[in-house]
């Protein structure tokens, strides 16, 4: 049985479609609406309120904290500054993904680490040999996300100038009648956006004073399925779906590295000091290259049409976005598989995300995917293209 | 030739099997250094004068298990080292009766009922029969059931060749307990628990414990003839033999870090702050220190470090030494090389919970032996050293004065009992807690293995599977001492295996 968030006894007003899903053993809405595309709306051109609670979080505080983040994580935290935040992944030993996440530096040398998946006993591991403390505050601490373009109006008048200041990926503390937000300038769309963490006990009357300052700024609460949506616009990569954690992965051939899933740049390897867990391997392949890459893909639109035009059917768009492997094609040969895919009501274009084959990889390569209509197999042209598919200025302006 | 080929090896530790190293490698023509942190060579092996007059020729007494082979190829013999032609005798103590007495080979018994006799002929034999195919397995490097197919296929065979009976009986045992294949084997109780004290020394373990029929069976189909002189003998002819052959050995020199470079060794830092560059470095100390501490688990691959972490070392030895001014005599005068007390498989075992359960056993059990007269001691005097079995490591409340003396204090008694007399006979005695051997020979947990003889740290797995055949996932790293295959004792096995590992690397 999944457990109710803080927030869910607005949620669950709210809720109006009865979709939910486990997300982490929370239950989650899928939508609160009929359909995804009225929340979807609210992400790019208003703003959407997402509980993102189940996240996981972990507080990590001490003298040797940066030290023991930076042996653990595969981008070196060291030099990240406090009121700062990162985007990152770590791996095992091999140099293969295990999840990824976002570390900020709150002050006073602590720091907060979040996770798709449970990290705790990874984390022990290696705390033992370090002066720190790794505390769990997974289930002590609600989240929100607000993300749209009218969040920073929204935020505004919920708690004061605090956020003007703050920056992309900036991290700040913010009072809101009375109790205590950190307020965080991140989120998973793609687009100018927030997410409030804050004690479980604030969350109703965090909900509550962002809903109310929503009003005026077009706000809607916004289920999973839109988020689906935005952050395959915003080439997001989403572990369990797009990637296996290699501590879940079956075979060898599950297992993805940062370089395979475009998370390169979150990889730190030229560090002094203790090397990261997974260092050497890494080194290897960025000097070796790796064998995989994770691309966009722009899938035609017309041949989805005509595919359909032939069984007589008009063209159908599913209004959320999809999840499984799907296999992609160059000269009839298999070279990777699609993992996630979207119609982008905002692009008015299909894509998808696609682990393919390193050589296939560059942006223009002309790829097929497989497409099913009705019960027939066939293949669509696919272009490989540079995500984040979406990027407007706003998001860091 | 290539760079490396030129370059230093440095050997860590200058114990038996770090000497050992070091004569094989300087023998191929390799530059060598070998660093020892204390004043003299010879680690666990080493001669020490524990009271003016009076030096102990090492920790250990049993020599049975120095390889004659490896003796022959090390060329020791040019070095004054010789087997002793007559075994000691063991005298197996018994309250109120006559002592049974064993020859260190444990292959000829008296003192017992002639039908006994018979049997232990018969125990013998069967070890006479597997010893040879035991012994190949022990004396190289230990097939990985994951590895090459063909070691494994040569073992598997030697064993099978054994015939169906021995085969299954050696299956059979493996698993068992020590105490019950000597109670399937023998009848009397102080000739069985004689036997099976040497295998439960120095392992977390006593005869009642899953495994220990491995250790005795190990143990006894691995020893040869015993060396004159004693271990130390041993330690001369290879320090000599080292020297001889261009290796350069230095003492008082303890290594505080080993340095990596891109997941490769660098190079060692002495405690005193030089630093030594090199690629290769040979680590004869115990594997725990060697990963843990002169590495850093935060710079070992995460696998690695787990591992090492869960490698078992808990001592449960401690050494007596005295000093006396007399032979040790036995209440009917008859003068004892060696001596075991621990009457029974129970006294054993009892003795063992002690230390199971972080504490001192207050009857311990005693293994001894005797060295009369010179150069041990003053003509007519005599040194003895008594490994006592069982104490903790990790006593709880920790070891202090009080708990050594303690502990002396209960050892003597023990041995008076089989020695009366022993009190107005001593000289000086010398107490060495788990916690002191661990502080003096730098052994983590006081372990005199450099880690358990356990099933699960034996063979392929010695110290762990990644590390087991020498060469370890750190570039230019190699282990060679007690903590690798085939483990703790005086064998020069694993520094020789080690040091061919490494040739065999270049
Ligand atoms: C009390 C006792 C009784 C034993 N009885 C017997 C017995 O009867 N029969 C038997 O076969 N075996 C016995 N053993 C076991 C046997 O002594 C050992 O297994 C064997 O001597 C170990 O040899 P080694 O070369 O592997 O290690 P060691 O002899 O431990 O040599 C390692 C050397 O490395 C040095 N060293 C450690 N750390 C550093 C550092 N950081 N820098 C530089 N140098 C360092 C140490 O000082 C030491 O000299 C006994 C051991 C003990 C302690």
């Amino acid at each position: 049985m999944p457990n109710a968030t803080p927030f869910h006894p607005r949620t669950q007003a709210l809720c109006q479609s009865y979709k939910w899903k486990d997300w982490s053993g929370y239950c989650a809405p899928c939508v609160y609406g009929m359909s995804p595309e009225r929340e979807y709306n609210a992400i790019r051109n208003g703003a959407g309120l997402l509980d993102v609670t189940p996240l996981f979080k972990y507080d990590v505080s001490g003298k040797d904290a940066a030290r023991f983040l930076s042996r653990v994580l595969s981008r070196d935290v060291r030099a990240l500054k406090p009121g700062r935040m990162t985007y990152l992944c770590w791996c095992d030993d091999h140099g293969k993904v295990l999840d990824d996440g976002t570390c900020a530096h709150l002050g006073d040398g602590r720091s907060r680490l979040t996770a798709a998946a449970p990290a705790l006993h990874w984390l022990m591991r290696h705390a033992r040999r370090y002066d720190v403390t790794v505390a769990d505050v997974s289930d002590e601490v609600a989240a929100l996300a607000l993300q749209g373009p009218t969040s920073r109006a929204i935020l505004r008048d919920a708690c004061g100038e605090v956020v003007d200041g703050l920056k992309f990926f900036g991290v700040a503390t913010a009072r809101i009648d009375g109790f205590e937000v950190v307020l965080s300038r991140t989120g998973y769309t793609g687009d100018l956006g927030y997410e409030l963490w804050v004690d479980n006990a604030h969350a109703l009357a965090l909900w509550d004073a962002l809903s109310a300052a929503g009003k005026r700024h077009n706000l809607e609460p916004v289920g999973l399925d839109a988020l689906d949506i935005s952050r395959v616009e915003a080439g997001f990569v989403l572990r369990g779906i797009d990637y296996t954690g290699a501590n879940e992965a079956l075979i060898e051939a599950q297992k993805s590295s940062p370089y395979e899933l475009g998370l390169g740049w979150t990889v730190t390897l030229e560090r002094d000091g203790e090397p990261f867990i997974g260092q050497a391997a890494l080194e290897r392949e960025k000097r070796e290259g790796s064998a995989w890459a994770l691309v966009g893909l722009d899938v035609d639109w017309p041949a989805i049409e005509a595919l359909y035009a032939e069984h007589g059917l008009p063209p159908h768009v599913p209004s959320a976005a999809w999840r499984s492997m799907v296999p992609v094609y160059r000269d009839g040969r298999q070279v990777g598989r699609a993992t996630s895919g979207t119609w982008s009501p905002t692009l008015k274009k299909n894509l998808a995300l696609a682990t393919v084959e390193a050589s296939v990889s560059e942006p223009g390569t002309p790829l097929y995917l497989e497409w099913t209509v009705e019960w027939s197999r066939q293949v669509v042209p696919a272009v490989v293209t540079k995500t984040p598919f979406f990027d407007p200025p706003r998001k860091r302006a | 030739m290539s760079r490396e080929n030129t370059s230093t090896v440095v050997v860590l530790g200058g114990g038996h099997n770090g000497l050992t190293a070091a004569v094989l490698l300087a023998k191929a023509g390799r530059k060598v250094v070998v660093l020892e942190a204390r004043e003299t060579f010879g680690g666990l092996a080493a001669r020490e004068t524990f009271h003016p007059g009076y030096a102990a020729p090492g920790l250990h007494h049993d020599t049975r298990g120095v390889r004659a082979a490896l003796v022959e190829e090390l060329g020791l013999a040019r070095h004054g080292l010789a087997f002793r032609k007559q075994p000691t005798k063991i005298h197996l103590a018994r309250a109120g009766s006559e002592p049974i007495v064993l020859d260190a080979l444990h292959a000829s018994v008296s003192g017992v009922a002639q039908a006994e006799v018979e049997r232990f002929a018969q125990w013998r034999g069967f070890l006479g029969r597997v010893g040879p195919a035991l012994r190949a397995a022990l004396d190289r490097p230990a097939p990985e059931p994951a590895g090459e197919l063909l070691p494994l296929l040569e073992a598997g065979l030697r064993v099978r060749r054994l015939g169906r009976a021995d085969m299954l009986e050696l299956l059979r045992i493996l698993p068992m307990c020590a105490a019950d294949w000597m109670r399937d084997a023998l009848t009397d109780e102080r000739l069985r628990a004689g036997l099976a004290l040497p295998a439960v020394e120095g392992s977390f373990s006593g005869p009642w414990s899953a495994g220990s029929a491995a250790n005795l069976l190990f143990r006894e189909v691995t020893s040869g003839n015993e060396i004159e002189g004693g271990a130390a003998a041993l330690v001369d002819a290879l320090v000599k033999a080292a020297k001889g052959f261009g290796a350069e050995l230095r003492h008082g020199a303890p290594v505080r870090s080993i340095s990596l470079r891109a997941g490769r060794v660098a190079g060692v830092v002495l405690e005193s702050g030089e630093e030594l560059a090199c690629d290769s470095v040979l680590a004869t100390c115990d594997p725990k220190q060697v990963f843990l501490d002169l590495i850093g688990a935060e710079r070992l691959p995460v696998d690695l470090a787990q591992d090492l972490e869960r490698v078992r070392a808990r001592g449960t030895t401690a050494v007596v030494r005295l000093a006396l001014s007399a032979p040790l005599a036995l209440a009917d005068g008859t003068a004892v090389e060696a001596l075991r007390t621990g009457e029974s498989l129970d006294a054993i075992e009892r003795a063992y919970d002690a230390a199971k359960y972080r504490t001192v056993a207050s009857e311990p059990v005693l293994d001894v032996r005797v060295f009369t007269g010179k150069p041990h001691a003053p003509s007519g005097h005599s040194v003895a050293t008594a490994l006592v079995h069982a104490a903790a490591f990790a006593r709880e409340g920790g070891w202090d004065d009080d708990a050594r003396e303690k502990l002396g204090d209960d050892a003597v008694r023990v041995l008076s009992s089989a020695c009366p007399g022993l009190e107005a006979k001593l000289v000086a005695r010398e107490v060495l807690t788990p916690a002191d051997l661990s502080r003096r020979y730098r052994l983590t947990g006081g372990h005199i293995h450099h880690g358990e003889h356990a099933l699960d740290q034996l063979l392929f797995m010695r110290p762990s599977t990644a590390t087991a055949r020498y060469a370890t996932p750190i570039g230019g790293l190699f282990l060679g001492g007690s903590g690798s295959h085939p483990g703790g004792g005086l064998t020069c096995a694993p520094g020789a295996l080690a040091a061919k590992a490494w040739l065999a690397s270049r």
